[in-house]
C-alpha cells in the first residue's frame, strides 16, 4: 500500500516539476525546450512506473500544455495552425514514448517478478527436500512464506473420512471443518484452500492464510506451484514412511522365523532325546546292556537340565523385553558377583581354568545381584565355549568413577562382520558347533544395560586371536546400612 | 541294516546310536551335510535318518545323492513345516518323522523300510495283502476282509499308489499324478476321491483307520501290505 503511494507521489512530483519547468521555458520564449522538458517528464514516469502511469502522465501533460501553456491560455483548443502542429506533435510523441518506455518497464518488472518467483520456489523445493516425515513438511515452509504475503499454512491429509494435520496430530472429523473454521470472521476472505494431489490421487488440502497487506497477497498460480511442491514432498515422505514400515515388518518376520527355529530346535531336541531314551528303556524289543541303560538315564537328566536352562533363558528374554524396573536396584559389590558367577560356571565347565585378576577391594554398582551374576555368567559361559580349551581370563579394573569386568579368551576370535550381530537375539555363529540357543549374549547385554552398564566386544585381541567382552558400570557408594552390616 | 544318522545335535546321535545298535543295526553318524556325503560315499548305507536343519546345508538337498546311492531316506524334522516335508518327500525321501518321536514309531518306520528293501521291488508283485486288505494288480480286484469291493478307475489308481508305498506317506502330488496326470489339479478332487475310498474300505469312514491323512502333506495307508508269492 505505502509502496504504491510513494510511487504515485514520485510520479506526481516529476509531473509538477516538469510542468513548472515547461512554464518557465515558455515564459522565456523557449517553446521547443518547453516541449522537450514535458516529454522528458513523461519518459521519466514511464521508466519509473510503467505503462499505465506513463499514459496518464502523457494525457495530463497534453491537457495542461494545451490549457495553460499554448495559445489561447486558460482554455482548450488552438488559435492558429502554427499552434496546432506543435501541440499535435507533442501529443503524439508523448503518447508514443510513454507507451514504448512503459511497455519496456512492464516487461522488466514482470521478468524480475518471475525470477523472484522461480528462485522462491527453488528455495521452497530445496527446503522440502530435507523433510523426512510428513509432519516435517509444514514446518519446513513456515519460515519462508511470510515473504510471500502468507501468514500461515496448514496441511491436512485425507485419512478415510477425516482430515489429519500431521504437524500437530490435530484431527478434523468433519472434512468441511478446515474450510469453514474462519467462516463469519473477518479473516474469512483472507485464506485460500488448495487440494494437494499426488501421483496416486488426492492427498489432502493445504490452507494458506494471508497477511493483512492486501498488495502483498500471492497470486493463485504461485500458490498452486507451492501446493504442487508440498504435495510432492508429502508423497515422498509417505513413501519413505511406508518403506520404513515394511522394513520393520520384515525385520519382525525374520525375528519370528528365528524364534520358530530356535524353539523348534532348542526345545524339541531335548524332548526328542528324552522321549527316544525313555522309549528305548521301556521297550521290550530293545535289550540294552546295563551301562547303556545308565547312559541313557544320564542323558535324560542332562537334557532335562538343558530344557530348564532354555526355559529360563526365554523367561529372561521376556523380562528384558518387558523392561526391567530399576527402582528396586541396590548397591551390589561386583566381587560377590564374580564369585557367584564363577561358582555357577564351574558346575557346567569343571575342566575350565579361569585366571582371575581381581584386587578384591569393594566395587559397588547399582543393580540387582541376580541380573549381574547372570550377565557375567553368560559372558563367561560364552568364552568357555570358544576358548579352544585354553584358560579364560577375568579382570576387574576400577577407575575413578567406573568399574569394568573384562572376560578374555584365547580362542579363534570373532570376525568383524559377526561382531555387530553377537548381541542379537537367537544369533548363533556359523562356525559354532556348540549347542546353544543364541540368547546368552543378548541376555548379558540386556541385564548389563538394565543395571546402568554397557557391554563391548573386541576381537581379535592378541596376535590375531582371542575375544574380549567388557562389562562396564558406574561406581556408587554403598548405602550406610550395608556399610554397617559389612563392618559388623 | 547300515544306518547313517545325520543330525547336528550330538545328544540325538548319542541317544539313537546305542538304541539302534541294540536293535541289531550298524550305525554311522554325521553332524554336517559335508561329512554326511563323505561318510555315505565310504560305507554301504541302507537307510539315512536325515535331520533337515543342518548347519551347512538344507538336508533336503542331500536326498538326491542318497537315493542315487540306492539308500532309503527317513526325514526327521524339528520345524514341523509342511512345505519342508513335501519338498523332502518330492525330492525322493521315503518317509518323515516329526521331532519328538516315540521310539516305537521310529522302529516301525525303520521296519517298513527294511521289509520294502528285502522285497526289493513290490512294483512287480501281482498280489499284495494284509490281514484285512488284498489287492490283485493283475485282475485289478480289491478285497476287504474277504469281500470284493468295486472301485472306480480313479479310486483304484489312488489305492494302488498308496498300496505300493503302504506304511509310508504318499504326497498329494504323487496321488494327483496317479489320478489326474496333473500335479496341479485341485486338491478338492483328491479329497473327494479319498473320502469315497474311505466309504468303501473303512469300517467307520468318519474315523479312518486304514487311509490316514498326513495334514498338508498327503496320505498314508496304515496297514503294511506284503506280496503273496
Amino acid at each position: 500500500m505505502t509502496r504504491h503511494f510513494k510511487s504515485y507521489a514520485w510520479d506526481l512530483g516529476v509531473f509538477v516539476t516538469a510542468s513548472f519547468a515547461t512554464y518557465f521555458a515558455q515564459m522565456i520564449d523557449r517553446p521547443i525546450t518547453a516541449v522537450l522538458i514535458y516529454l522528458s517528464g513523461v519518459i521519466l514516469i514511464a521508466v519509473h512506473s510503467g505503462l499505465t502511469n506513463a499514459l496518464i502522465a502523457a494525457v495530463a501533460a497534453s491537457l495542461v500544455y494545451n490549457f495553460f501553456l499554448s495559445q489561447p491560455e486558460f482554455e482548450f483548443g488552438v488559435t492558429s495552425l502554427d499552434e496546432a502542429v506543435p501541440l499535435l506533435a507533442f501529443n503524439a510523441t508523448a503518447l508514443l514514448t510513454g507507451v514504448l518506455v512503459g511497455k519496456l518497464k512492464d516487461t522488466a518488472i514482470r521478468e524480475r517478478r518471475a525470477n523472484a518467483d522461480a528462485s522462491f520456489l527453488l528455495t521452497v523445493s530445496d527446503r522440502l527436500q530435507s523433510a523426512l516425515t510428513v509432519s516435517d513438511v509444514e514446518g519446513m515452509v513456515r519460515g519462508l512464506l511470510p515473504t510471500q504475503g502468507v501468514r500461515s499454512v496448514k496441511i491436512f491429509l485425507a485419512r478415510g473420512d477425516y482430515y489429519l494435520r500431521p504437524s500437530t496430530g490435530e484431527i478434523k472429523s468433519d472434512r468441511l471443518d478446515p474450510l469453514l473454521e474462519d467462516l463469519g470472521t473477518e479473516r474469512n476472505d483472507r485464506s485460500v484452500v488448495l487440494e494437494l494431489s499426488g501421483a496416486r490421487g488426492a492427498l489432502g488440502i493445504a490452507k494458506f492464510a494471508f497477511t493483512d497487506d492486501l498488495d502483498a497477497r500471492p497470486k493463485l498460480p504461485d500458490l498452486q506451484s507451492i501446493t504442487a511442491l508440498l504435495a510432492l514432498a508429502i508423497e515422498r515422505c509417505l513413501l519413505l514412511e511406508q518403506l520404513a514400515e515394511k522394513q520393520i515388518l520384515s525385520r519382525s518376520e525374520a525375528l519370528k522365523d528365528s524364534l520358530l527355529s530356535s524353539i523348534s530346535h532348542d526345545l524339541r531336541t531335548p524332548i526328542t532325546v528324552i522321549e527316544a531314551a525313555a522309549g528305548a528303556l521301556i521297550s521290550e524289543e530293545i535289550s540294552l546292556a546295563d551301562n547303556e541303560r545308565r547312559n541313557l538315564l544320564r542323558t535324560m537328566i542332562e537334557q532335562c537340565r538343558r530344557l530348564d536352562r532354555y526355559t529360563s533363558e526365554l523367561l529372561d528374554v521376556g523380562r528384558i523385553q518387558a523392561g526391567i524396573d530399576r527402582s528396586t536396584m541396590q548397591p551390589v559389590d561386583l566381587n560377590d558377583v564374580v564369585n557367584l558367577a564363577i561358582r555357577q560356571l564351574q558346575q557346567f565347565e569343571p575342566e575350565l581354568t579361569i585366571e582371575r585378576k581381581v584386587d578384591r577391594s569393594p566395587a559397588n554398582v547399582l543393580g540387582s545381584a541376580a541380573l549381574l551374576e547372570q550377565a557375567l555368567f553368560n559372558v563367561l559361559h560364552n568364552a568357555a565355549k570358544y576358548c579352544s580349551g585354553k584358560p579364560v581370563e577375568l579382570a576387574m579394573t576400577k577407575g575413578p568413577s567406573s568399574v569394568s569386568l573384562a572376560v578374555s579368551d584365547r580362542g579363534p576370535g570373532i570376525g568383524t562382520s559377526e561382531q555387530s550381530q553377537v548381541f542379537e537375539r537367537f544369533y548363533k555363529s556359523e562356525r559354532s558347533k556348540q549347542e546353544g540357543t543364541g540368547l546368552g549374549l543378548f541376555i548379558a547385554k540386556g541385564f548389563t544395560e538394565a543395571c546402568g552398564g554397557s557391554i563391548l566386544l573386541e576381537s581379535p585381541i592378541d596376535g590375531g586371536i582371542g575375544t574380549r567382552v567388557t562389562l562396564e558400570f558406574p561406581l556408587v557408594e554403598p548405602t550406610t546400612s550395608e556399610v554397617s552390616m559389612a563392618s559388623a | 541294516m547300515n544306518i547313517l544318522i545325520v543330525d547336528d545335535e550330538p545328544s540325538i546321535i548319542r541317544t539313537l546310536d546305542p538304541i539302534l545298535r541294540a536293535a541289531g543295526h550298524s550305525i554311522c553318524e554325521a553332524q554336517t551335510a559335508k561329512s554326511a556325503l563323505s561318510t555315505f560315499a565310504l560305507h554301504a548305507i541302507d537307510l539315512v535318518l536325515l535331520d533337515l536343519g543342518l548347519p551347512d546345508a538344507d538336508g533336503s538337498e542331500l536326498i538326491g545323492s542318497f537315493k542315487g546311492g540306492r539308500a532309503s531316506v527317513i526325514v526327521i524334522s524339528a520345524r514341523h513345516l509342511e512345505a519342508d516335508k513335501v519338498l523332502a518327500l518330492d525330492s525322493g525321501a521315503d518317509d518323515y518323522l516329526d521331532k519328538p518321536f516315540g521310539m516305537a514309531e521310529l522302529m516301525a518306520r525303520i521296519r517298513v523300510v527294511e521289509r520294502r528293501r528285502a522285497q526289493s521291488d513290490t512294483g512287480g508283485a501281482r498280489v499284495l495283502c494284509s490281514d484285512n486288505l488284498e489287492i490283485d494288480f493283475a485282475r485289478r480286484s480289491v478285497k476287504i476282509m474277504g469281500d470284493d469291493v468295486h472301485l472306480s478307475p480313479k479310486e483304484y489308481a489312488l489305492l494302488e499308489v498308496l498300496a505300493r508305498s503302504s506304511g509310508q506317506v504318499v504326497t498329494q502330488r504323487r496321488l494327483m499324478i496317479a489320478g489326474w496326470n496333473d500335479p496341479t489339479a485341485d486338491t478338492q478332487y483328491l479329497r473327494s476321491y479319498v473320502s469315497m475310498l474311505r466309504d468303501k474300505l473303512e469300517i467307520d469312514a468318519s474315523s479312518p483307520q486304514l487311509i490316514l491323512t498326513e495334514s498338508g502333506v498327503g496320505y498314508r495307508l496304515s496297514e503294511e501290505l506284503v506280496p503273496i508269492t
